[in-house]
């Protein structure tokens, strides 16, 4: 695949969590009430996994173009919480995607047709 | 997890690519790339039935659930307005060391058949404590 260039990703707010929700009526109480997601042993609530999923299609449709990108498989590896700043640089494979702190989030192996 | 209902269809239905859904997933991605890439991953239980249609069916408990992966095979980008037909079938669904695992496809094909994208999302639900 096209090569990526590592690209750190503004962080995720409240608000962007809540326009995902709109958009896929998905309002699982864990995104959104802090204590329920500290009852699940969660240190705050977390971004819907598929918004991380989204940010990183994102990334390469910046890079590449929509029309290039044929595959996107990702792995979810850690749960992002709002105001985490992300990375998204090449992989072997395709890409990774980590925090500040060095933590990684998610992998993806990436098919595009160029 | 229910894990009776692996191999089947939990969803089959036509349903419109919704303008107003798809400029909120904009908002959500947030870049001058965000209307392009909307067009590529709307999340399937978002349009077709709301969350319900993979968390009834599953009988997924969210207090312990997460999404493990996603993956999408696409074969163009959706079209502002268009109606699609929405299938959903459980592929995999297993337990193993008292945590389980769904794997969910759904494919989405324009009204002549053509296939527009292929979703695969993997669900876990952690054991009881």
């Amino acid at each position: 695949m096209t090569d990526i260039v590592s690209t750190t990703l503004a962080a995720i707010s409240r608000d962007q969590v809540q326009d995902y929700a709109e958009a896929v009526g998905d309002f699982n109480p864990v995104h959104f009430d802090a204590e329920f997601a500290a009852a699940a042993g969660l240190p705050d609530t977390v971004v819907h996994g598929p918004l991380t999923v989204a940010k990183i299609a994102d990334v390469l449709v910046a890079q590449v173009g929509a029309g290039a990108l044929l595959n996107l498989d990702v792995r979810l590896r850690a749960p992002v919480f709002p105001g985490d700043e992300l990375t998204v640089e090449a992989a072997e494979y395709g890409v990774s995607v980590r925090k500040a702190d060095g933590t990684v989030v998610a992998t993806a192996v990436v098919i595009t047709s160029e | 997890m229910n894990l009776a209902v692996a191999g089947r269809k939990i969803v089959d239905t036509d349903l419109v690519v919704d303008p107003a859904k798809l400029e909120h997933l904009s908002a959500a991605i947030g870049t001058d790339s965000a209307d392009a890439t909307a067009l590529l991953v709307p999340f399937f239980a978002a349009t077709a039935a709301g969350q319900d249609s993979v968390v009834g069916p599953l009988e997924l408990d969210l207090s312990r659930a997460l999404q493990g992966g996603q993956g999408f095979e696409w074969h163009r980008p959706f079209r502002v307005g268009e109606t699609v037909h929405l299938e959903v079938v459980v592929a995999d669904l297993y337990e193993k060391n008292s945590t389980q695992y769904a794997t969910v496809i759904a494919e989405f094909h324009a009204a002549d058949g053509e296939l527009i994208q292929r979703q695969r999302t993997m669900f876990i639900e952690r054991g009881e404590a």
